[in-house]
């Protein structure tokens, strides 16, 4: 049993390289790696600090002096473009931790307890879920002041609903199972019982969310401080500095293109990575929309027996 | 298929109901004081006074709730403290442009890309499945206000040939106000001169709401049609001798157009909330550039009127997109 369990292993090892040596992937791992060290180590790599003013230079196209241009305080765009990756990384971060634990706790709950329980708090959810996320977002971040930390907690108070679906959904299909019902029987209370019984095994398809959630969130994020919610304009995040370049657009295009650009670029290697985590993690997860599950849960058919296939109308008219 | 309808609309208003309670709530119970929101930072404590007073605001919750309810009932949102006029006067202003830019952007995005998802699907492994799973990469994490820019900057300002902002040049004439909508509006009163003017000036921000939209579209028509295609029942018509045309047009269509339909729906919730990013990059006067100006001004009331009305009509679209998807797919009512 032991060596069996060791080759089976190696074996998702090796298929789990195999997924990543793709070139698309290591594009992906690439592009999240410079992501990282730019967020972290971004203060030494830039050429010039984020708010040191070159007035001689303001509005500046990219020159050997600035890389990538100057903006109308003589800021070296570059260095601002470095900077900004840590407010994106660190927000989107603290937005998704958020979305995860209330919308874990929410979902584990409703799905554990089941009933009153479960209406109520699913009630609750789809409240949530009836509102465009960026509306919702605006209307709570202004409430709770507009700063970086408003902004933060409301994308977080917009993200939640679906992982709380999604965790309920889990625990369901996991607290019918055998080793639940012995675990319960030998004693262990609920909430043991719950955590470490029932969620430690259910939070991939969870995971895997969060990948690819990952690369929304930054540009949501980037969307609220472009509306001046969100980090404060002056500071070198990427939305804010998209904005205050708006007015350039035309004279000094480079100002707010060369964020925007480092934006998409950077959502778009994190949503090839949350592929390549979803590719390893869950193969041959079904990404369709218009499938049988997603038409069975709209219409509140969740409780029935999976359908059996019915004979195609189309059939029909021969 | 009546108890059906019947049954979604009983859940639609308690769904309003819900959207309710949540902005009443923001507005009401998560601010320390309420007061300072709409009064400001730097009112004196006689004007908080005041305003508590004038706003109900010394009522207790569930009063206040209820004037709030029963407000929205009669069609009152309360009075924008930066515009000086009802919210529900403003909204009524601006909602037309937005719902134009809106249905051009989804009607557009719908003909070009349902066919192309068709055809890559027909045409699996050729140039256009190629470009067209390309694109949906790309378009997928594409943030929609550098986009709207990047077009501004290429039409507008190097190819000068398409106006940078707004819905018709200050020199044309206004076309009678009939549905609020600048192009269908100019078209029925013959005003071609008009009707060019504002197609120009829509035909930027609708191509940045639309292309988000496309990319998926056309992912999930082209998956869809290769469902279908593979079922038994197209491989039948083949064999019996159907042509290629007259099987895809009459038998498969039908069956594989309903996920892009049902898509609509949750597609519109994306693009309520990327219009709002779009009016402000082309201030186009519509209620995303209404309460982004609210928020500037720190107009509570409007902000709330606002994700209100926009919560309810997503809702109510949901709810008919649900019926059309339940009239198209009759596996659904034969369960229901």
């Amino acid at each position: 049993m032991h060596l069996s369990a060791a080759r089976d292993f190696r074996a998702r090892h090796r298929r789990a390289l195999k997924l990543a040596s793709r070139p698309t992937s290591l594009v992906a791992i690439a592009g999240v790696v410079l992501l990282l060290v730019a967020a972290v180590f971004g203060t030494l790599i830039a050429p010039y600090g984020s708010s040191k003013l070159d007035l001689a230079h303001a509005l500046q196209g990219p020159s050997m002096r600035h890389f990538l241009g100057a903006d109308e305080l003589g800021r070296d765009v570059f260095s601002r473009l470095i900077a900004g990756a840590r407010y994106s990384v660190v927000s989107a971060a603290s937005v998704l931790t958020i979305a995860l634990v209330v919308g874990t706790l929410v979902g584990a709950l409703a799905g554990y307890f089941g009933h009153a329980v479960d209406e109520i708090l699913m009630r609750i959810t789809d409240v949530f879920l009836a509102f465009p996320s960026l509306v919702l977002a605006l209307a709570i971040s202004v409430t709770l002041g507009g700063g970086l930390q408003s902004a933060i907690l409301a994308i977080g108070a917009v993200w939640w609903p679906s992982y709380a679906r999604l965790v309920r959904g889990q625990v369901l299909g996991t607290k019918s199972n055998d080793y639940v019902e012995a675990a319960r029987a030998l004693g262990v209370r609920n909430t043991r019982l719950l955590v470490v019984h029932i969620l430690r095994n259910c939070m991939t398809p969870v995971l895997v969310q969060l990948t690819l959630d990952i690369g929304n969130v930054l540009v949501t994020f980037a969307g609220l401080s472009y509306l001046g919610l969100g980090a404060a304009p002056g500071s070198p995040e990427w939305g804010a500095t998209i904005s205050d370049g708006q007015i350039y657009i035309l004279t000094a295009w480079w100002i707010a293109l060369f964020p925007g650009l480092a934006l998409y670029l950077a959502a778009l290697v994190l949503n090839l990575a949350g592929e390549l985590v979803g590719d390893i993690l869950m193969p041959g997860r079904s990404t369709r929309l218009g499938s049988d599950a997603g038409r069975r849960r709209r219409f509140g058919l969740r409780r029935g027996a999976p359908a059996k296939p019915s004979p195609p109308r189309e059939a029909l008219d021969f | 298929m009546l108890r059906f309808v019947t049954r979604r609309l009983f859940l639609l208003v308690l769904t309003a109901i819900g959207i309710t309670l949540v902005t009443f709530v923001i507005s009401h119970v998560v601010p320390a004081d309420p007061a300072v929101l709409i009064a400001g930072h730097n009112a004196t404590e006689h004007t908080l006074e005041l305003v508590r007073h004038q706003y109900g605001l010394d009522k207790p919750l569930v009063t206040q709730y209820l004037d709030y309810l029963n407000g929205i009932l009669h069609g009152d949102l309360g009075m924008s403290t930066y515009s000086r006029r009802s919210v529900v006067t403003d909204l009524a202003a601006y909602l037309p442009a937005t719902v134009e830019l809106v249905l051009v952007a989804i009607v557009s995005a719908v003909t070009i890309g349902v066919p192309l998802g068709v055809v890559s699907a027909i045409r699996k492994g050729g140039v256009i499945d190629h470009f067209s799973r390309i694109f949906a990469i790309a378009g997928s994490s594409l943030p929609l206000f550098w986009l709207g820019l990047l077009l501004q900057l290429v039409f507008g300002g190097t190819l000068k040939i398409l106006p940078l902002t707004g819905r018709l040049s200050p020199s044309v004439a206004l076309p009678p106000k009939t549905t609020g909508m600048y192009t269908i509006d100019s078209l029925l009163a013959g005003q071609l001169g008009t009707f060019v003017n504002a197609l120009e000036h829509i035909v930027l921000p609708a191509a940045v709401l639309a292309f988000a939209s496309l990319s998926l579209i056309v992912r999930v028509t082209r998956s869809s049609m290769l469902e279908v295609l593979s079922q038994d029942y197209i491989r039948t018509a083949r064999t019996k001798g159907l042509s290629r045309r007259r099987v895809i047009v009459r038998h498969a269509l039908r069956n594989a157009l309903i996920a892009p339909v049902t898509l609509l729906g949750l597609q519109l919730g994306y693009l309520l909330s990327g219009v709002f990013l779009v009016e402000v990059v082309f201030s186009w006067p519509g209620i995303g550039f209404y309460s982004v100006h609210a928020v500037q001004g720190s107009d509570y009331v409007a902000i709330m009127g606002v994700t209100l009305v926009v919560a309810l009509i997503y809702s109510t679209i949901n709810l008919l997109t649900d019926i059309a998807y339940l009239a198209m797919d009759p596996r659904i009512s034969y369960e229901t």
